[in-house]
């Protein structure tokens, strides 16, 4: 090694946030199991997604709300080892949700990365297959004004996927902020499994590219999704 | 490496106790893993009594595929303007004034150079793709926006160091003890990757720029760095560490052994962190800031023994430069 100035070096991070309803209505028709399936089966496309980028630490955490907020993986856990820090996730009997208040948590976790300065725009993937609830504040909108009022939120790269027919499409592309990317719908677990992958190395590739303020980082490209088979659930 | 160094208008490289402007630049891992261009750009003058040098970071975002054109445009344009800018004036009130006025036809002239060059080279398919038009009809938003990129811009002489900065990337000055000074403040936008960019809409109001009477604050060198180099550092204070590692090697070795030696301070940085990391220096000589080369001070500002500094007489070592400071959004004019 030659000459050298300054201090330790090291990779630079990249938060990637799953949020995953698990309301009652998630326990229906299989989507739950389904949700398990897809998140499982995109870690390694993620994992490649992050290893063309070699100076990227990917750092995954996963929540889950319903009538209440739950870190399932609270550590940003490096993608690597992610797998074995993941557990299938279960719905709430009788679970609401409770939007706003997942919103309200990403916010908080949305300072510490803007306190540390460092690594590229979180990444956020939001999985829901319904209406948002407000029986406990703070509401859907007041949730997402506070994400967006903490610096690191508002510049964060945020998907959605809506599960089924009952997924609230505006709640969702409120929430995503951009005008030309829609969430991904799915309405089945092959859907589902895809649009998942999908979003989640999108989002990942677009947090990790330097970007103007002033610009959109452009519209998703339409994704072709599997239609369902003749014995194949609908949602 | 030290590429475009901006030919006439410095007097000859003979010329003693000038400053030597150094640049380099060193593509990063993520870069070389996806197949892609070293999107930074570097410029510097060489030696002379008045010397400019210049950072500019293309943008990574797949609407900006011409960023690294739009980054060399930059950092050359920036060196000629931040030069004559300094060869032109004396005081540091006039130069400031300069700065504020070469900042304003910096963002013109980039803006005509990146539509002269979009005219020249017509986007091809690839390139129509990534930019989302399927029908390749590009306005001139989107045009300039294919070229997007950052700069970090110093210039010295006469007593006096100028910086423009528009976008990431950072900026700091080194006395001869080792203590780095910022010489321009943060900006909040520019954060998480997130820049603000000579392709927008509006980029004189994202411009920052200052000048540091040298007389009141010697150093011993300046430098600008794009965020590929400052971002891979651990610490957010990374700078001041690097700027007492730059002291060191500014009392140790010449011009010429600094110049060889930045592609290796820049190696690590740009393979750890992943993204193309480059920086330019300003390194005073002897005399840069000998009595003989700078106006006669502003009897109001004039420090208690009054007259004129040398580096060997210094006559303060503050933590806060005494930079003037434009106001965001001042530069913003009718």
């Amino acid at each position: 090694m030659g000459d050298r100035l300054g201090g330790v070096l090291a990779r630079r991070p990249l938060h990637f946030i799953w949020l995953l309803d698990v309301s009652g209505s998630m326990a229906a028709d299989g989507k739950i199991q389904a949700l398990n399936v897809a998140v499982r089966e995109s870690i390694p496309h993620i994992l490649d997604a992050s290893r063309s980028s070699p100076g990227v630490e990917l750092l995954v955490r996963v929540a889950t709300f319903s009538s209440s907020v739950r870190w399932v993986v609270p550590t940003p856990t490096p993608v690597e080892q992610f797998g074995a820090s993941w557990r299938d996730v279960g719905a709430e009997p009788g679970g609401l949700t409770e939007l706003g208040m997942a919103l309200d948590e990403l916010a908080r976790q949305m300072r510490p990365l803007a306190e540390d300065g460092r690594g590229y725009a979180p990444a956020i993937v939001l999985v829901s297959d319904g209406e948002p609830t407000n029986t406990s504040e703070p509401s859907f909108r007041v949730g997402l004004e506070r994400l967006l009022a903490e610096p690191w939120g508002a510049k964060s790269v945020r998907r959605a996927v809506a599960i089924g027919r009952d997924a609230n499409l505006g709640v969702l592309r409120d929430f995503i902020g951009h005008p030309e990317i829609a969430p991904l719908a799915a309405h089945n677990p092959d859907q589902l499994a895809q649009a998942i992958r999908f979003v989640s190395t999108v989002a990942v590739a677009a947090a990790s590219r330097p970007t103007p303020s002033s610009s959109a980082e452009g519209p998703t490209p339409p994704v072709s999704v599997p239609a369902p088979g003749p014995d194949q659930i609908v949602w | 490496m030290v590429s475009d160094v901006a030919p006439g208008g410095v007097p000859g490289p003979t010329v003693t106790g000038a400053w030597h402007a150094l640049a380099g630049s060193v593509i990063g891992s993520n870069h070389v893993t996806n197949g892609r261009p070293n999107q930074d750009a570097v410029a510097a003058t060489g030696v002379g009594p008045v010397a400019a040098a210049a950072v500019a970071d293309g943008h990574g975002s797949r609407r900006c595929p011409r960023s690294a054109t739009g980054a060399r445009l930059a950092a050359t344009l920036a060196v000629h303007a931040l030069r004559d800018a300094c060869a032109s004036t004396t005081g540091v009130e006039e130069l400031e004034r300069e700065l504020r006025r070469a900042s304003e036809i910096l963002v013109q002239e980039w803006r005509r150079a990146v539509l002269d060059d979009a005219a020249g080279h017509a986007f091809d398919a690839d390139e129509v793709e990534l930019l989302g038009r399927s029908d390749g009809a590009l306005d001139e938003a989107a045009t300039v926006l294919a070229y997007g990129t950052t700069l970090v811009a110093l210039c010295a002489g006469g007593a006096r160091l100028g910086v423009l900065q528009i976008g990431d990337g950072d900026v700091f000055a080194v006395t001869e003890d080792g203590t780095s000074l910022r010489l321009l403040p943060d900006d909040p936008r520019n954060v998480a990757n997130v820049t603000s960019s000579l392709a927008q809409i509006d980029p004189l109001r994202s411009v920052r720029l200052g000048v540091v009477d040298l007389r009141e604050q010697p150093i011993t060198v300046a430098l600008a760095c794009t965020d590929g180099f400052g971002g891979a550092f651990v610490d957010r204070d990374w700078w001041r560490q690097v700027g007492a590692d730059l002291a060191d090697r500014v009392r140790r070795f010449p011009p010429e052994e600094i110049d060889r030696r930045i592609p290796d301070w820049l190696a690590e940085p740009a393979e750890i962190g992943g993204d193309d990391a480059s920086l330019a220096l300003l390194l005073a000589g002897s005399d840069s800031i000998d009595e003989r080369s700078v106006p006669a001070p502003d009897p109001t500002t004039a420090q208690p023994s009054g007259g004129l500094e040398t580096r060997s007489r210094r006559i303060s070592l503050s933590r806060s430069l005494p930079v003037r400071r434009r106001p965001e959004g001042e530069l913003d004019g009718d």
